[in-house]
C-alpha cells in the first residue's frame, strides 16, 4: 500500500516525498492541497522538536523534504505561485554583510515557509543597503538577519540604524540569530528579538504577525 | 600558584584559590587589537606571533597559559576538517574573517576509500579537492606530497618558534595539537545536510567509515604533541552534540570513538581537552566515562555550564564559557557579574578554568576581555 504523506513525513522518508507527490498530482489532487498537508505535517516537525523529541537531524531533513514539496509543487500551482494561500506575513531573510555563512538562515527559511511565511531570501554577505531596498520593494512585516560570527554585528547594527533613517523601522520587526549572537548583541544591534534556534525563531515570527499566540523570547 | 600548573591542578579537580585562566584563540584579537588584517593573520605569522606578545604584556597577561603559540594555519583548518574555506586577500578582502564554505567535498562512493585506506591516505587523496596549491609552487614541490610536507615542516616549525618565543617570557604554551573527531571531520567533509542524511540512509558504512578515521586521528593527536613537545591535544567536537542528533545516533557515531580516543591519549600522558560548541546537555552524562580528572571538557556558552557542573562535579573539569556576545556587545559591569557567577558557582571545589565561549571574538572589547580575566585574577589569594 502506498504511504501517506504524514507517514512520509513523520517517517522522514526523504526519499519517498517526490514519488508520492506525482503519483498524487496524477491522481488529480489540487497542488494547493498538497502543499498544505505538507505545511501540517511540518507544523507537528516543528512540535515535536520544541517538546525535544525531535533534533535539529530530523529538522534538517524535514526541511529538505519541504523544499521539495515547493520545488514541484509552486510551479504547479496557478501563475507559478502559491496563489489562493494567502501568506501569514513576509520575511526579508539574509546572512550580512561580512559571513557566508547559511546552513541556520536557509533552515529558518524553509520552516518559515511551511509555517506559512512568504520568504524573500536575499542570500549571503548581504549589504544593509539590500536590506533596505527589498523592505521598500516587498513592503515586508519581519526582518530576519543570521550569522555565525561577531564580526557582523555592525553590518546588522548598520542595517536596523538604515531603517530607521528610512522611516521604516516602526512597521518592521527585526529578528537576529545565529552561533555567535546573543542578547548583548540583540541589545546592540537594536533588534526585537534574538534566537539561537530555527524553529524558536519562526515562533517568534508568528507571535510578530499575531500578537495574541504565547511563548517566546521576543 | 600560577602558570600551567595552575591548569593541571584543575584538570586534576583539586581544590584552588581561583580557577585557571585559558582564553582560547587569541591570535585574532591580538592581531585586530594591532591594526593587522585578518589576511595579514595568515600571511605574516610572525607579526601575529608578535601581536599576541604585546597583548599579553598589554593586558598586564591573560591567563595562565596560552592555549595557542601562535596564529591560525589556514592549510591546516582546511586539510583537517576537509573543508573549502574562502580566504581573505584571496577570495575575500583583506578584512574579512575566513570562513568555511559548506559544500560537499567527498561522495557517498568515498566512505569505501576511506574505509579501505585510513583517514591520512584519504585525507592525502583529497588535498587536491580542497586545497588549490599555486602552479609555481606545484611546479616546484613536484609533486602534492612533497608540498604537503613541506606546508607540515613549515607549520611545526612555526608553532616551535613561537613556543620558544614564549617560554623566554616565562609563559607555557597549553595546547600542542588538535585534531577533529571523526563525526566533526565527515560531518564538513560531507557537508551538514548530507552527512546527516547518511547517518539515516546508510548508517553502517558510515559507522565503518568513522571507525577507520580513529586510528590515525590518535596518531595525529600523539605525533602533534610531540613534535611539539606539549602534551595536549584540542578535539574538536561541534556537530555532534544532543542539539543536532539524538542519543541512539551519539551512542553510535561520536561516543565510543571519542572514548577510545581520549583513552588513548590519556594513555601516552596526553591531556584532552574536548572543543565542545553547541549544546552538549544530554550528552553530559555521558563524559562521567572519560578518566576521571584528566580530561578538559571547554563549553561555548550554549550548553548550561551550571548544570553541567552538576553533572561532571569531581569528574571532568570544565572550561568556559564567557559568550562571545557578553565580550563583543556587553558592558564591563556585565562581564564582570557573569565571571564572578562562573568563578563562585563553576569553580568550587575546583576543576574549572576560565575561558572564552569557542574562542576570543576577534572584535572583542579591550576593557571587556581584560575585565573577564582581571575579575578572575581577584579571587587569588
Amino acid at each position: 500500500m502506498a504511504l501517506t504523506i504524514a507517514e512520509v513525513f513523520q517517517g522522514l522518508k526523504i526519499r519517498e516525498i517526490e514519488g508520492l507527490l506525482c503519483e498524487r498530482i496524477d491522481e488529480g489532487v489540487d497542488p494547493y492541497s498538497l502543499i498544505k498537508e505538507c505545511q501540517e505535517e511540518m507544523a507537528k516537525i516543528g512540535k515535536k522538536f520544541e517538546r525535544g523529541e525531535y533534533f535539529l537531524a530530523e529538522l534538517i531533513i524535514s526541511a529538505k523534504m519541504f523544499e521539495t514539496v515547493v520545488t514541484l509543487l509552486s510551479p504547479k500551482l496557478k501563475g507559478g505561485s502559491r496563489e489562493g494561500q494567502r501568506p501569514i506575513g513576509k520575511i526579508v531573510l539574509g546572512t550580512p554583510r561580512g559571513d557566508i555563512h547559511d546552513i541556520g538562515k536557509n533552515l529558518f527559511g524553509v520552516l518559515a515557509a511551511a509555517a506559512g511565511f512568504e520568504i524573500i531570501d536575499l542570500g549571503i554577505d548581504i549589504p544593509p543597503q539590500k536590506f533596505v531596498d527589498a523592505v521598500k520593494k516587498e513592503p515586508s512585516s519581519i526582518v530576519g538577519m543570521s550569522g555565525l560570527i561577531t564580526m557582523v554585528y555592525p553590518s546588522m547594527k548598520e542595517t536596523v540604524d538604515l531603517l530607521q533613517e528610512e522611516g521604516l523601522r516602526k512597521k518592521i520587526k527585526v529578528i537576529i540569530g545565529g552561533g555567535a549572537t546573543g542578547e548583548e548583541a540583540r541589545r546592540y544591534v537594536g533588534a526585537d528579538a534574538q534566537t539561537l534556534d530555527a524553529a524558536e525563531g519562526v515562533r517568534i515570527c508568528k507571535q510578530f504577525v499575531n500578537p495574541s499566540l504565547s511563548g517566546g523570547n521576543a | 600558584m600560577k602558570g600551567i600548573e595552575r591548569l593541571r591542578v584543575c584538570v586534576s579537580l583539586e581544590e584552588i584559590d581561583r580557577p585557571g585562566i585559558l582564553p582560547s584563540y587569541m591570535d585574532r584579537f591580538a592581531a585586530l587589537q594591532a591594526g593587522l588584517t585578518f589576511a595579514d593573520i595568515l600571511e605574516r605569522p610572525d607579526e601575529t606571533s608578535a601581536a599576541m606578545r604585546r597583548l599579553w604584556d598589554r593586558l598586564g597577561d591573560w591567563g595562565d597559559s596560552v592555549y595557542y603559540a601562535g596564529g591560525t594555519d589556514i592549510y591546516y583548518l582546511a586539510i583537517k576538517h576537509l573543508t573549502r574555506i574562502r580566504v581573505p586577500g584571496k577570495h575575500l578582502p583583506r578584512d574579512s574573517y575566513w570562513q568555511i564554505l559548506e559544500t560537499p567535498i567527498i561522495q557517498r562512493e568515498d566512505y569505501d576509500l576511506l574505509i579501505q585506506k585510513g583517514w591520512n591516505a584519504f585525507t592525502f587523496e583529497m588535498i587536491p579537492r580542497v586545497w588549490e596549491i599555486p602552479p609555481e609552487e606545484m611546479k616546484s614541490y613536484g609533486t602534492v606530497e612533497a608540498y604537503h610536507k613541506a606546508q607540515a615542516e613549515k607549520s611545526i616549525n612555526q608553532y616551535r618558534k613561537d613556543t620558544e618565543f614564549w617560554r623566554q617570557m616565562g609563559v607555557d604554551v597549553f595546547v600542542g595539537a588538535s585534531v577533529p573527531s571523526p563525526q566533526m571531520a565527515l560531518s564538513c567533509a560531507r557537508s551538514l545536510t548530507e552527512y546527516t542524511l547518511d547517518l539515516y540512509e546508510m548508517p553502517d558504512k558510515l559507522e565503518e567509515a568513522i571507525w577507520a578515521a580513529v586510528p590515525d586521528l590518535v596518531q595525529n593527536g600523539i605525533a602533534g604533541c610531540k613534535a611539539t613537545g606539549i602534551p595536549c591535544v584540542a578535539i574538536i567536537l561541534e556537530r555532534g552534540s544532543g542539539a543536532y542528533y539524538p542519543l541512539h545516533l551519539f551512542e553510535r557515531f561520536e561516543f565510543p570513538q571519542l572514548k577510545r580516543m581520549i583513552e588513548e591519549f590519556v594513555t601516552h600522558g596526553i591531556t584532552p581537552l574536548l572543543h565542545l560548541d553547541t549544546d552538549w546537555s544530554k550528552n553530559l552524562p555521558y563524559f562521567k566515562e572519560f578518566p576521571r580528572g584528566k580530561v578538559i571538557a571547554s563549553l561555548d556558552g550554549t550548553t548550561n555550564i551550571f548544570n553541567a557542573k552538576k553533572i561532571l562535579k569531581d569528574h571532568v573539569c570544565l572550561m568556559g564559557d564567557v559568550p562571545a556576545s557578553l565580550l563583543v556587545a556587553g558592558t564591563t559591569k556585565e562581564v564582570e557579574t557573569y565571571v564572578k557567577r562562573l568563578v563562585e558557582e563553576v569553580g568550587e571545589g575546583g576543576g574549572f578554568i576560565l575561558g572564552t565561549g569557542c574562542s576570543m571574538p576577534p572584535n572583542a572589547q579591550f576593557e571587556n576581555v581584560k575585565m573577564m580575566i582581571d575579575t578572575c585574577k581577584s579571587y587569588a589569594e
